[in-house]
């Protein structure tokens, strides 16, 4: 196999004259190799080391995140990676907020404050609707809670906790204090021995603090009622506290482009139909009313809200006050020390402003909003009026942007589309094609398994960091260089760490997205495979059906020998 | 959008066989999380107590003494007019001293202050005493005592402030209780006579 040159690196960047061609780069120059970056503090980012994105994270992170995709890996063997619910966790938890709001309306007409445990006896009793629509409220707050602890699990062993990310982690933390809050009043609501437990004991604590001349843990002595106002608040906080929940998700998700807010629709009516179904076979048992003259002895808990109560039973308030501080100031200064070092992290993406075309598709990719488009400072006549421009503080360094750029301005350090580009030559040098070889262009979290790829006959597995970021150039140029076609492994589309990446490279490569495919790309030689690391028989099965469909198209004209032929043609 | 894949030609790589058998996998294990969240929602913590307890629960209110100077025509010159009176006056909450003896054993003797950082709000009683299940001779004494305060006053003074805490409300208690394992015998003010008496769980 011939060396690549620079012209047909050009010939591949801007077309030929059999094809419409791209708009014409402002001070394009592919003279490769180097990456060319002209300001000194291009220069100086392009001097960071080639980082893998998805692994940006503390060192023991990588051991915990290989066991959560095992555990992810066999919810992807059942379920599929397209409706495993892990994937989903948080989009889940938004839903089944909705299922708790829905069921709240219902349990909100009939609640009494006057009488709070003879109202909730008497739905108790309706078999046919107040029981199972009681359970269902009470069990989709505690499958929230669930969803949520998973959440939080994904994203801290997955190191999206430091950085950009770090106020998403803080206004998650706030809205699991919000959603305890809530789970407490409405567990109060229902003044059973559960409900008294954990409002005295939450009084209790609250009492260790000399703010309130009457402590509030004495109205529930025994000496006196307690009093309607005391049920109307507690409702009135419960009612209240969604509203927060609701702002408190819109921070949580505002610097996030295009949030999936709920998860496919399959997979909410599983869940949805799931807990009603178990509300209807197993309703929530009603347990004693609360007795302020009798001590607690073997109380029922609901372990997610009420997981505490052991703790205050056998330590006191002092004790329940220490480990909700402790709890705090753990997750709270998650973003402080669970970071990766500084050789582990890669720089933010940077523009050359010089090839920026401003055609804002960068902007419009990001999955982060972390680009904007500004005006033009010294700008020449040939050069667009806008120009992008990324903020540091806010990109996460995925590399998304480098896929969407057609002039390959824009990217990480040493990650952007000219920085791929000479990565394939490269890689190509080294170890030419076999004849009619299969390349799968694997990303590094999903294709773990190269070594599999390869040892299936006729495929060569090429490794990049994130699908979403391959620039449409690396696919041609593959195809050109002899691949008879070309597989993008990516992440499943619910599962993809950057969020957006399988769904732009689909985009891109068949639905005319900039950076697309040049029209006389045969795109019946290119397949994108959504797949996770443990759905790898099903990847082989799509492999092997992939490579007996290209073997019986004809010759295409873009392969390895009519390039070289109009390489030699031209010399 | 079609995401799974660029060809329409390719079909599922998985039978109805494999398919039928995930979805009983995955209804099965769906049902069996679902199953272990409910069991966690409900889940017993704790043991059955063995022990009884004795709880003095009581509030009070208004339990002072108002102590007057009358001011000299200096005094009362000194103020601006609209702030002119002829007494000076200073109102105390008492102090209460609660005294319980079991069985002839004294455990517990206190000095409660009014609540609030002037000390002007009502008295708040809450004591708890484990007790072993059974029957005991229970004594309590509530009563006014300020010596601090009284020491600040003249004779005069403290004359009005004695008469006040002989009218003040006092509690004392003298009976037999009988307790039982997990149950919390309370002694409170009653509404009516405004003695203190016990009550049990009605439960």
């Amino acid at each position: 196999m011939s060396e690549t040159t620079n012209d047909e690196l050009a010939g591949i960047q801007s077309g030929d004259s059999k094809t419409p061609s791209r708009p014409k780069i402002a001070g394009a120059g592919w003279d490769l190799p180097p990456a060319q970056h002209t300001t000194e503090e291009l220069a100086n980012q392009a001097s960071h080391p080639l980082l893998t994105p998805n692994a940006q994270r503390p060192v023991i992170g990588d051991a915990l995140d290989r066991i959560w995709r095992r555990i992810e890996g066999l919810f992807d063997v059942v379920y599929t990676s397209n409706y495993n619910p892990l994937h989903r966790s948080g989009a889940i938890a938004i839903l089944l907020f909705g299922v708790a709001l829905v069921t709240g309306v219902w349990l909100f007409l009939m609640f009494s404050t006057a009488f709070p445990y003879e109202s909730i006896k008497a739905m108790h009793e309706q078999w046919w609707g107040g029981r199972w629509i009681r359970s269902l409220h009470r069990y989709a707050a505690d499958a929230a809670m669930v969803m949520v602890l998973i959440h939080i699990a994904k994203v801290f062993v997955s190191g999206k906790t430091w950085g950009p990310r770090a106020m998403a982690w803080i206004s998650g933390i706030f809205l699991v204090g919000l959603m305890l809050i809530c789970g407490w009043s409405g567990i109060v609501m229902l003044w059973d021995t559960q409900g008294m437990m954990v409002a005295l004991e939450l009084a209790k604590m609250v009492d260790l603090f000399p703010v309130l001349s009457e402590p509030i843990a004495r109205s529930f002595a025994g000496d006196q009622a307690v009093m309607g106002t005391f049920f109307f608040l507690n409702l009135f906080l419960h009612v209240a506290m969604p509203l927060g929940l609701a702002g408190g998700l819109w921070i949580h998700t505002s610097r996030v482009a295009r949030p999936a807010l709920l998860p496919p629709k399959k997979l909410g009516y599983a869940v949805v139909g799931g807990l009603t179904a178990l509300a209807m076979l197993k309703p929530l048992t009603l347990l004693a009313p609360a007795d302020a003259l009798e001590i607690p002895g073997v109380v029922q808990l609901d372990i997610f809200y009420s997981f505490w109560i052991p703790i205050a039973r056998e330590y006191g308030p002092t004790g329940l006050l220490t480990f909700f501080t402790s709890l705090l100031f753990v997750a709270v200064s998650v973003p402080w020390w669970w970071r990766p070092a500084l050789s582990r992290r890669s720089g933010p993406s940077f523009v050359d402003e010089r090839r920026c075309e401003g055609c804002m598709q960068c902007y419009l990719d990001c999955p982060y909003d972390a680009i904007d488009m500004v005006k033009r400072e010294n700008r020449r006549d040939d050069q667009s009026a806008a120009v992008a421009r990324v903020s540091p503080d806010v990109c996460v360094r995925c590399g998304i942007c480098s896929g969407s750029c057609d002039p390959m301005s824009v990217g990480p350090p040493n990650r952007t589309g000219k920085d791929q580009l000479r990565r394939a030559r490269n890689f190509i040098q080294a170890a030419p094609f076999p004849e009619k070889a299969v390349v799968v262009v694997g990303c590094s979290r999903a294709s773990v398994l190269a070594d599999k790829i390869s040892m299936l006959n006729g495929f060569v597995h090429y490794p990049v960091d994130c699908a979403g970021s391959v620039h449409s150039t690396i696919i041609e140029y593959i195809l050109r260089r002899g691949g008879a076609g070309v597989v993008v492994w990516t992440c499943p589309p619910r599962d993809c760490n950057f969020r957006e990446g399988p769904k732009w490279v689909f985009e891109r490569l068949f639905r005319g997205r900039e950076a697309k495919l040049r029209e006389n790309i045969d795109k019946r030689r290119i397949k994108i495979l959504h797949a996770s690391a443990a759905e790898f028989s099903k990847v082989r099965s799509e492999l092997l059906a992939f490579q007996t469909f290209i073997t019986g198209l004809p010759v295409d004209p873009q392969s390895r020998n009519a390039v070289k032929e109009g390489v030699d043609a031209n010399e | 959008m079609p995401m799974s894949s660029s060809h329409s030609s390719h079909s599922s790589h998985s039978g109805p066989m494999q398919k039928s058998l995930r979805l009983v996998t995955g209804v099965l294990l769906g049902a069996g999380l679902l199953y272990g969240m409910s069991m966690l929602s409900e889940v017993r913590q704790g043991s059955a107590p063995q022990l009884s307890q004795l709880r003095l629960a009581w509030r009070l209110v208004g339990q002072r003494a108002k102590v007057c100077r009358t001011l000299t025509a200096v005094e009362i010159a000194k103020l601006p007019l609209h702030m002119r009176k002829k007494e000076d006056c200073q109102e105390r909450n008492f102090d209460y001293a609660l005294r319980l003896v079991i069985d002839g054993h004294e455990v517990l003797t206190r000095t409660i202050s009014p609540s609030g950082v002037r000390g002007d709000r009502p008295i708040f009683v809450q004591e708890d005493f484990p007790l072993l299940p059974g029957t005991y001779k229970v004594q309590v004494e509530f009563n006014p005592v300020d010596p601090d305060f009284l020491a600040t006053l003249s004779e005069d003074q403290k004359a009005i402030v004695l008469e006040g805490m002989t009218k003040s409300v006092r509690y004392s208690f003298s009976e037999d209780i009988n307790t039982t394992a997990g149950k919390i015998v309370l002694l409170s003010p009653d509404e009516v006579s405004g003695k203190l008496v016990q009550s049990k769980s009605k439960i």
